[in-house]
């Protein structure tokens, strides 16, 4: 066929590594020696990034809506502090650990969200949430309830790299299992699998009528979701020595559902934008006005929405009289 | 007439589908051989897309079975009627709105191919399924708009994307010309039954419309 090439690039021009990808991902790698002094805001970024990331694979991608993804978070930080405490306290077979356990949870609620609308969905999401908060809570002898799984201590990351109170080791350490875990997503998203996977996402009754399996996608997605929030969970409570109730809160749910709105769903990237934005925000707002911030960010959200993140990106495209006409 | 034209391939005894009180299809006996064109005719609301989701499977008969090729599958999923055969298209257009038609294709010809789970190698990686593509976007004039979202098209693009995507389902050595001056000629919805070794596929569809008129024409050709 004479026309074969255009298809073929075509397709494949998505998934190919641009250079700016290259670039931000090496900025990424050199910011904990660039910015030393803020190591621990990086390290957070990067764990919110994983966070948002692994929401994107199922709201983004498979259209599933989630208000309870904390509890997979939750599920792998406890998992991780856990681990490091009673059996041994190295990172890597932690995080491996976490995530093992987070997808065999990720597995089992799965069963809750194949069947149902949206809103039930966000129902059932919720109640699951809730209800490892809940269970988190009551079994102090293990989680330490209300006070929180403390004197959790890690050993050196690789037996050589120890963790330092500055944060540089967290932070080179979370944003290398962000890469890692990223790189894998994007595999994901843009391979056959991924494509079935939006095919269900924007029509579930054409997606059976042309032979996908679609509730054994949706559970084999939300595990692997599942897992990657149980990561970022995991090295939370690795690189703060800590894990609380905290974890699991609704709150946690819904601001990773923010930062997607904040950075776009559908779009890997939308997670890792949408993680520094909100992140940096809520760190400058609340040094400048500690007790008014929730205030600032909600107004920005708002006005995020009604404006459009196109427009807020280019102002310009809001005046296209003064600027010239719009392509369209 | 040969055997394998008598064939019956699919079949249907006393299918019954109650809504509540209202039976949408009351005790409906069918049976398709290979190779022949049928047309389900009636009015609105006679039960003709009900038939068609009972046989696909997206409803599950209050009472009747369903044989596809000697088989039972009144219990099977969807999709695994797909697999053994039994493609349809949608009386309304049913598309896959945020991609492109060659994403559309890419994917669907690579979920018949048994690829649609492998999560590894890119959707545009395999040759068998781009040259696949390929053939359909030429055949059903698509491959202009081949790059645009789904949801941007004009209608008559969406219906031929529409009947491109049943067909991706199909055998790839399917005479396709015969075939879709068939399905592309009722602007309504139908179900074909492929043959698994058979070439002489598609020949065996329902065509569902509202007027007889139409029908004449399209079972003519």
């Amino acid at each position: 066929m004479k026309n074969a090439r255009p298809a073929l690039q075509a397709l494949m021009a998505t998934r190919r590594c641009k250079p700016w990808e290259l670039v931000l991902w090496l900025l990424a790698l050199a910011a904990p020696l660039l910015l030393s002094r803020h190591a621990l805001i990086i390290n957070e970024i990067a764990i919110v990034a994983l966070f948002a990331v692994s929401l994107d694979l199922i709201l983004g991608f498979t259209g599933i809506v989630s208000l309870g993804h904390a509890a997979f978070f939750g599920m792998g930080a406890y998992s991780a502090a856990l681990f490091a405490k009673l059996v041994v306290p190295d990172p890597l077979v932690g995080l491996a650990v976490a995530m093992g356990l987070s997808m065999l949870l990720g597995a089992l609620c799965s069963m809750t969200i194949i069947r149902g609308s949206d809103l039930t969905r966000l129902m059932v999401t919720l109640g699951v949430g809730l209800i490892l908060l809940e269970l988190a809570n009551k079994l102090d002898w293990l989680t330490g309830g209300a006070d929180g799984l403390q004197g959790v201590v890690l050993g050196p990351l690789l037996g050589r790299f120890e963790f330092d109170l500055a944060g540089r080791t967290a932070a080179w350490y979370s944003i290398s299992v962000l890469l890692l875990l990223f790189v894998l997503a994007r595999r994901l998203v843009n391979s056959p699998f991924g494509a079935t996977l939006k095919a269900i996402r924007d029509n579930r009754l054409r997606a059976m009528a042309i032979g996908i399996p679609v509730n054994q996608r949706l559970v084999v997605i939300y595990t692997v979701a599942a897992g990657m929030a149980g990561a970022a969970g995991a090295l939370l409570a690795q690189t703060t020595g800590f894990a609380s109730l905290d974890l699991f809160e609704f709150h946690r749910s819904a601001d990773v559902m923010l930062v997607l709105v904040v950075g776009g769903t559908g779009w890997l990237y939308g997670g890792v934008a949408g993680a520094i934005v909100f992140k940096l925000m809520q760190d400058l707002i609340s040094a400048i006005t500690p007790q008014y911030w929730t205030f600032w960010i909600g107004l920005f959200l708002v006005v995020l929405v009604l404006v459009g993140r196109e427009r807020l990106i280019r102002p310009w495209t809001c005046f296209p009289r003064f600027f010239g006409a719009p392509k369209a | 007439m040969s055997t394998a034209a008598n064939e019956i391939v699919l079949s249907a005894q006393g299918l019954v589908m109650r809504f509540g009180g209202i039976t949408a299809t009351n005790n409906v006996t069918l049976k398709l051989q290979r190779g022949a064109r049928h047309a389900l005719i009636g009015p609105n609301g006679a039960g003709k897309t009900t038939l068609i989701n009972l046989l696909t499977g997206v409803l599950e008969p209050t009472a009747g079975r369903i044989t596809l090729e000697g088989q039972d599958i009144t219990a099977l999923a969807p999709h695994q009627r797909v697999r053994r055969g039994m493609v349809r298209t949608f009386q309304i257009n049913q598309l896959f709105d945020s991609l492109t038609p060659l994403e559309t294709l890419a994917l669907t010809v690579s979920q018949h191919q048994g690829l649609g789970g492998n999560w590894w190698p890119a959707l545009g990686s395999n040759a068998s399924v781009n040259q696949r593509c390929e053939e359909l976007l030429e055949q059903f004039h698509l491959t202009s708009v081949m790059n645009q979202s789904t949801k941007v098209l004009a209608y008559g693009k969406r219906r031929l994307l529409e009947i491109a995507i049943a067909l991706a389902c199909a055998e790839p050595e399917i005479p396709g010309k015969d075939v879709w001056h068939v399905l592309g000629a009722v602007p309504v919805q139908q179900i074909a039954i492929r043959l698994p070794v058979h070439p002489a596929v598609v020949k065996g569809p329902i065509a569902v419309a509202h007027d007889v008129v139409r029908e004449e024409a399209t079972l003519d050709q």
